[in-house]
This record gives C-alpha cells, structure tokens and sequence, in this order.
C-alpha cells in the first residue's frame, strides 16, 4: 500500500514536471523571432524576387500566419498533448512531428545508451582500480586522467575526435549513420557500417561521461573501504569474492543516481555530438528545426527528450529502494 | 593450443578483426576510368532532410536539381541577357514578335525513368502546380496549352508586360521553382477544373479571391504529396535515401545518357559550412558549392587537393543611408563617406575569399559594368579611392565642422554613427570592425551593434530604425533586378502594370528606406529621376536588339546616378568560390554559363570524366 502510493505520487510529480517543462518550452519557442516562412520569404527576395511575389509564393507553400490567440495556441497544444499529438512539421508540411522524432530517436538513444553502459563500465573498473591502488603511481594516474577528461567539455572531445579520426587519420567515415552503398538490411555490410559510423560518436558519449564514473567511483568505493562492516568481513575470514561484493553493492548506490543525470547531460551533448557527427538523432533535429524555425518539431524533440529523462530519473528512484535495504524499510 | 595462449592471442586477433570490418565497411571505392564511377557532392541547394518527401514543390524536399529534379531551361545568369536560357528538358524555344507568347519543343526521345516519354500533359500538368504555388505567376505566365504530344506554348497574362517572360523555363537565377513532374504520380492531385480555377484567379473580385484561395489549398496538398519512388526524367534518380546520404544512380532513359561518364552519385548530407570544410580538407568530395570560409580555411582546402572555380557572382554588399536622416540627405556626405571607407581593406577582412572590392560606386557588380558601359563611361565614373582630404573638404562644404578631431552637424551636435549588422552574417560583422576604425580615425566615432537575424534586420531596415545599414545590391542578372535593389520597392517605387507608383517611407504598401529624392542633377547628364529610369528596365522588349541597346543606354544613366548620388556604399562584388577535386575525375566544365549551373547540367553536357 505504501508502495503503491509512493509510486502513484512518483508518477504525479513526474506529469507536474513535464506539464511545467513543456509549457514553458511552448512559450520560449514562441518567442522566437521570425519564422520559416518569413525565412523563405527573405530567401526569394534575396534570389530576386519583389517582395509582394516572395510573399505570394511564400504565403502559398506554408499557407499559414499563426494570427490565433496566444492562449488558444497554448489551449490547443495542451489538448493535443494530452492525445499524443505533437502536431504537423512546418518545414516539412504535412508530415507529422511524432513521424519525425520517432525517425530521430532511436539513433539518440542507441548511442546514449551505447555510450552509458560502456563509459559505466570502463569507468567503475577504472574508479576501483583507482581506489584500491590510491597513494599509488598507477592510482594517482587514473584519478588524474579521470579528472582530466572530466573537465574537458563535450563539443571539444566529440571535434578532436572527429578531427583526429577522420581528417587527419581518414580511419573512420566522417559522417551519418550508415554508408548509402550498403542496401539496408541484415547484412554484413549493412550492419558493419552502422558500427564503424557509431564508434566515434559513442566514444564521444563515453569520454563525455567517463571521469564522472572514475571519480565517483573511487570516492564511494573509499567510504565503503573504511567502513568497518568491510573490516570485519576480513577479520571473519570471509572470501574475497564476498567482501568484493559487499563492497560493490554499497559504493554502487551513489552512482545510480549519477545514472540517471547522465541520461540528461548525453541527450543535452547529443545536439554537439551530433552535429560533429551528422548523426540522425534527436539533436541533430533540433538544430535543423531551429534553423528552419520549425516549432512544432522543435517543441517535439524537446519534450521527448525531457519526458525521457524525467522517466529515468523516476526509474532510479523507484529503482534505489530495490537495490538500498535501508531506504525499503524507512 | 592452450587457454592462456589463446586469451593471449584475443586482443591482436581483436584488433585485426576490428581493422577488417573497418576496411569492408569503408565507402565503396569508385571504378577509375570507367563511366561506372560515384561521384561525391553534396546538396547545392537541397539538404538532405529525413522524412522529407522525393517533391520538389515541398518546400524541404530531398530532390536534387539538375540531377533528378528538372526544368525545362536553366537560366545562364548572363546579365548582358537575362533571358537566356540553358536547355533542360525543352530542346528549343521560340518568343512570339508580341514577347507575349513561348513555343516550346521538348528534347526528343525524353523519358521519365520508369520508361514512360515525357510528354507536353507532364509541362501542362506541372504548370498547373505552378500556379497553386504562386510561382507561375511571378512570371506573369497566364495560361500553358499542349499543341501536341511534345510542344507546349506558354502564354503570359493578359494585360502584363514581362520582358524576362522567357526566364520561366528556367526560374531567375538562384530560384528554380519550374519543375516538370510526371503527369502519372502529380496528375492525380489536380481536378480536372484547375485551368478554369487557373483562369478564374487572374480575375477580379470575389470570384478569383475564391479562385486563389483554392489554389493555396491545392499547393497545401501537394507540397504534403510524398511519392514512394523518384520518377526522374534527369540524368540520375534517387535509388535510396538514408538520413545522411542520397544514392543516385544513373537514368539510362535520360535523352542524353550518352553524354553521361558517372555511374552514381553520393550527395552527402551538410548541415553547417564546417561540415563541407570538413569533407573539402578530407578530399572527400569531387565537387563542392560556393561555401564562405576564411583565408586560413581556404588555404587549408585548397591543399588538400581541391582546386578553386571562381566566378563572378552578382551580388554585391554595401551600406545604405536613409536619405530622410541628417546628414545622410546631403550628397556631399554620403559622398565623403565613400571617401573615407577604403573598400579594399574592408573587403579584405571581410569577405578575403569570396569577394573583390567594388572598382567604384555603380549598383551593380563590376563584372557587369561592360554590359551597360563603353570603356569611355566606366573611365569617366568616380572611383572614390580613398581621401580624407577630399572628404574633409566635402564635410566642410556641407556645414558640417572639425573640432578636436571630431566631427560635428551643422546643428553643432557632434556626429557619431551606429552600424546594426545582422546576425549570422560574420562578413558583414569582421568588415564593420574595418569601417569602424576608419571612421573613428576620421572623427566620426563609430559604434557596432549586433542586429537580429535577417528576417527581423530587413524590417527594422525598412521600418527607418537603422538610418545607416547593411544591404545587398545588384542582385541581377536582368538590369531591373540589379538596380531595383536600390530604385525600386526599397525606395518606394511599385509598378502598376505599364506605370510606377512612388511611395513615401512609412506607406505600407512599399518598404521604402532608402528616401532618395524623385529627381536628382548629374554632373553631365542633367535632372533624371532614376526611379523611373529603373523602371523603364522592367518595361523593355530584350528579345530584340533594339530593347537590348535600350536597356544599356537607360541602365548607363541609372550608374552615373548611382555614381554621383551614392544612395548606398558599395563595398565588394561576392565571387562564387566553388571547389572541385581532380583526384577521380577530370573533364571540368570552362564557361561560365556552365560553371554557374549545379553539376547535373555539367554531366548532361558531357563534362566529367572518371580518370
């Protein structure tokens, strides 16, 4: 029962925080100046067109003003909201935003993902290598190159690499997700070039977030080292193997809720990533839609990546009483 | 052998497995000396956009011009004759003597590239989606009828007068927007009524309001329209399409796949002009579009084996003065002005690779000048080279004083200038650091603000908040074009079929900030009003030798105007830097008129060879 009614308000909190995101993305997106068609419009007059036949051919392809109300707009968006409609592209008249992120996420993702799971890894074996051989030349080494990388700021490591890998050493393609030579399917071509077209943007993702993962674990397994429960399980006599997980089940607990902030700071360096890239993702998206000032999309893209974040940012706190005895019992 | 050699072999056998995948997963190399080669580029004017649908009247489409997407002409960008037209899918063409009326005749043996002739029901049909687009009638063309199964006649409207009615084969320059489509997939789309709706908007009253507003809500439906398949009658179709390449590959039913030695085409996906510097410094592409970069860049690309293809470009940057605003209402400021700012060191900085600095003061770019000029004319124009001592004795004249080194108004206030650039526009914002020193030199202390993006520049521009701005002229090719950006809407001249109505600054119906006065006294040429002078460009038969004469003499007194008056600064002419790389290919085309054209005509030509 208690659980029930921590996840139920979990769950309430988690609608209130994106009702408040999207409706304030909604009116900071409206206030942007300018729009596609006034874009278009500009870009005619520009290519020798007189204004009033710019506006005539402008005024034809995109066939709207939004001259409606600013809280009828704001009315109207909630209520598709609330029917998972993220309305019609701009610049792609016509086509649906939902049909345009869905294409756009799962490249986000499946690097973001890619990019957690390896960077955790690498980065809790590098964090207890760390602090088991802290005071020593290897240990100070692997604090300091995790404190190193973690200060370096995403755009740089994602334009290094690109520039390293695929300008000077011409070993990676240098952009997009996969070759266009490949027909698309379950092939060997196929699916080697959508691995070799990932590896730097996901080493981009991992670096992002690796000296976070060394740092942190290093300092939690520390603490958990000191404790004294870890002293006695020594002086018991127990194995190895088992203070080993007995250290690993406590210092884990800090880094689960670094998880879930690293979710958010990958879809937030996707945009650098993925420009560096020219990956298909979510960041991508929003950029080209910011360009073109395509608000419905814009408006999409965020609010799928702000409710995907607030998803796991709940998932870890539902998660923590699974794995943290003491936070179940109070 | 044993575990642990085995786990001692697992990392070198890794890494070697590793390398291999990397080296089959590599690009496809191309076939040299083969007409089988790819061909790398990207988007001249399109960008791959995902989800946007193979249409080119959508206004993000994934078709690529000259390649898949075709015309029935392209315009060559001559600016000694704006009417001239490079074949595309009309072999030839011939103007009424009324310039009322194009016969055209479409190449033979043109196909589409599922196998089906293109015939003129594709032309009519296409011109139909003209008009729901509002593109046909920016030529003021009227009506398109078939004569027969491969001649169409294009008629313009009744009453309009256009003297570049022949550009509608090929769109103005830089705006292609008359595609022809297949009758078979857009045909559909259409009512069989659309002439009669046609017809109906070039009307009056309720009835052809009712007319155009069906028409807007046809262009709605096709822009959405999103055909499964690319149905070419170019020299390539689109075979696939992923979010950051197209594969084009080459139409064996185009009418002149004889003249085509590519294979296939990879056009890849750019978003930003670092991503084509990227792609340039990699060798990557065989052929890359006019893409601004710095002098250190440049040098960069070019020694990475691309070769630069420069030609003039026309259009020109330069400075306006809104003549209702003291002192910008006396020519002999405006004058001193253009004394002061030295244009090669502001073009220098601000446009080192993609622009030459203006020989002088005209309206139009250099390069254009022996269109409209004698050799005697351009020798007599004033070259504004710099002197301040001129421009000290022009201020002097004009009441204005120096005290301490600074400049003050005949009404004693001291004179200070504000220069709004735009944002995104680094030329414009390096080349103002340049006029701010030189007029802060002089004694007219200068202060350089950030604008917002164009969109909302123009309209503050136009609105009078910037009594000094940023502006681009000579945008031509046709001679009205080119001086219109200075005497025609922005200075409030609108035509009103055979006449010009002039509208004064605020008048909504004109976005007139420029406010030169009606007539103007030129050293030499006497009292002319060059509003209406430009306007006369507009209303001249060019398809004769006669109106071609004309247009040279009327445009010769528009310059010397310009010349005299300096309504606007003008800076740099903009060179169009291209990039091609002879790695792979060779067989570049020479002629300008080619040159200026996307890589798909270059290839219908016959130019471009695999080495």
């Amino acid at each position: 029962m208690r659980l029930a009614r921590l996840l139920a308000a979990k769950a309430v909190s988690g609608l209130v925080m994106i009702w408040v995101v999207a409706s304030a993305m909604f009116f900071l997106v409206l206030d942007m100046p300018g729009n596609p068609a006034q874009a278009r419009e500009a870009q005619d007059i520009l290519h020798g067109m007189t204004p009033a036949q710019a506006q005539r051919e402008t005024a034809a392809m995109f066939g709207f003003v939004p001259k409606t109300p600013l809280a009828d707009q704001y009315g109207h968006y909630l209520w598709q909201l609330l029917h998972f409609n993220l309305g019609v592209s701009i610049a792609q008249e016509g086509t649906p935003v939902a049909h345009i992120v869905a294409s756009a996420f799962p490249w986000t993702v499946i690097l973001a993902l890619s990019g957690i799971l390896i960077s955790f890894l690498i980065g809790v074996c590098l964090g207890v290598l760390a602090a088991v051989r802290r005071n020593t030349r290897l240990g100070d080494a692997v604090t300091l190159g995790g404190a190193i990388v973690n200060g370096i700021p995403v755009f740089v490591i994602a334009i290094l690499l690109f520039y390293l890998f695929t300008t000077i050493w011409a070993l990676f393609p240098q952009g997009g997700n996969v070759s266009i030579t490949y027909t698309p399917g379950f092939n060997a071509g196929y699916i080697g070039s959508l691995v070799t077209h990932a590896v730097l943007p996901v080493t981009a993702y991992v670096l992002a977030i690796l000296g976070a993962w060394v740092l942190t674990t290093k300092a939690s397994v520390i603490s958990v080292l000191g404790d004294d429960f870890i002293l006695a399980a020594e002086l018991r006599g127990l194995r190895p193997l088992t203070v080993a997980r007995y250290i690993t089940r406590n210092a884990m607990l800090p880094l689960f809720t670094i998880l879930a902030i690293a979710l958010g700071l990958l879809f937030g360096g996707s945009i650098f990533i993925e420009d560096v890239f020219n990956y298909p993702g979510l960041g991508q998206l929003m950029i080209s839609s910011i360009a073109t000032k395509d608000y419905p999309v814009l408006d999409g893209a965020f609010l799928l990546i702000i409710v995907a974040v607030i998803a796991a940012n709940r998932l870890a706190d539902l998660t923590y009483p699974l794995i943290d005895p003491r936070i179940r019992r109070s | 052998m044993s575990i642990r050699r085995l786990r001692s072999l697992s990392v070198p056998l890794a890494i070697a497995a590793s390398a291999s995948l990397v080296a089959a997963c590599s690009s496809s190399g191309s076939a040299s000396g083969s007409s089988n080669a790819t061909f790398t580029t990207i988007g001249y004017t399109t960008v791959i956009t995902p989800g946007a649908p193979m249409n080119p009247f959508n206004a993000t489409n994934n078709v690529f011009p000259t390649f898949d997407a075709m015309q029935l002409g392209w315009n060559a960008g001559n600016s000694a004759n704006p009417n001239q037209e490079l074949p595309g899918l009309a072999s030839s063409w011939s103007l009424s003597s009324s310039g009322t009326s194009l016969t055209v005749h479409l190449q033979p043996g043109a196909k589409w590239s599922n196998g089906k002739p293109v015939t003129a029901t594709d032309v009519v049909d296409s011109a139909a989606i003209w008009f729901c687009q509002g593109a046909a009638q920016v030529y003021n063309l009227g009506s398109v009828t078939a004569d027969n199964s491969s001649t169409v006649t294009l008629t313009e409207a009744a009453g309009a007068h256009n003297n570049l009615f022949e550009t509608v084969l090929g769109g103005a320059s830089g705006a292609a927007t008359q595609w022809i489509v297949p009758s078979s997939e857009y045909g559909s789309l259409l009512p069989s009524s659309i002439w009669s709706t046609i017809k109906a908007s070039e009307g009056t009253g309720s009835a052809a309001t009712a007319a155009t507003a069906t028409l807007t809500d046809l262009a709605k439906k096709i822009d959405a329209f999103a055909p499964k398949t690319d149905i070419s009658a170019g020299p390539f179709y689109i075979k696939r399409l992923n979010n950051s390449q197209a594969l084009l590959v080459k139409n064996p039913d185009f009418f002149a796949a004889g003249k085509i030695h590519v294979g296939t085409v990879i056009m890849e996906h750019q978003s930003s002009t670092q991503q084509i510097v990227s792609y340039l410094d990699a060798g990557t592409l065989d052929a890359a579009p006019y893409t601004a970069m710095a002098t250190n860049v440049y040098k960069q690309v070019v020694a990475a084996g691309n070769t630069a293809v420069r030609m003039p470009s026309l259009v020109a940057s330069a400075l306006t003065f809104d003549e209702q605003v003291a002192p910008y209402n006396n020519v002999a400021v405006r004058q001193a002005l253009a004394y002061v700012i030295n244009r090669t060191a502001v073009q220098k900085v601000g446009e080192p690779t993609s622009g030459a600095p203006s020989t002088t003061i005209t309206g139009a770019v250099s390069s254009a000048l022996p269109d409209y000029l004698t050799s005697a004319q351009q020798a007599s124009l004033n070259p504004y080279s710099p002197d301040t001592a001129k421009a000290t004795s022009l201020l002097k004249g004009a009441g204005l004083t120096l005290k301490s080194g600074q400049w003050y108004l005949p009404n004693g206030k001291p004179w200070t200038i504000t220069l709004p650039v735009p944002q995104g526009f680094a030329d414009w914002q390096s080349a103002s650091s340049v006029i701010k020193s030189e007029l802060t030199s002089f004694g007219i202390p200068t202060t350089v603000t950030g604008g917002p993006a164009w969109t909302s520049y123009q309209p503050n521009l136009f609105t009078g908040k910037y009594p000094v701005g940023w502006w681009l002229i000579a945008l031509g090719p046709g001679a009205y074009d080119t001086f219109a950006r200075i005497y025609g809407t922005y200075d409030g001249y609108i035509p009103a079929g055979a006449t010009v109505n002039r509208y004064s600054a605020g008048n909504a119906a004109a976005d007139n900030f420029l406010n030169t006065p009606n007539t103007v006294t030129v050293p030499g040429l006497g009292s002319v009003n060059p509003g209406q002078l430009t306007f006369q460009l507009s209303q001249l038969n060019l398809n004769t030798a006669t109106g071609l004469s004309q247009q040279k003499a009327i445009a010769a007194k528009v310059i010397q105007a310009v010349n005299y008056e300096v309504p606007v600064i003008q800076l740099w002419d903009y060179i169009d830097v291209q990039f091609v790389n002879s790695k792979r290919f060779t067989g570049w085309p020479t002629n300008d008129a080619i040159v200026g054209q996307d890589p798909g005509v270059w290839m219908a030509d016959g130019y471009v060879r695999a080495k």
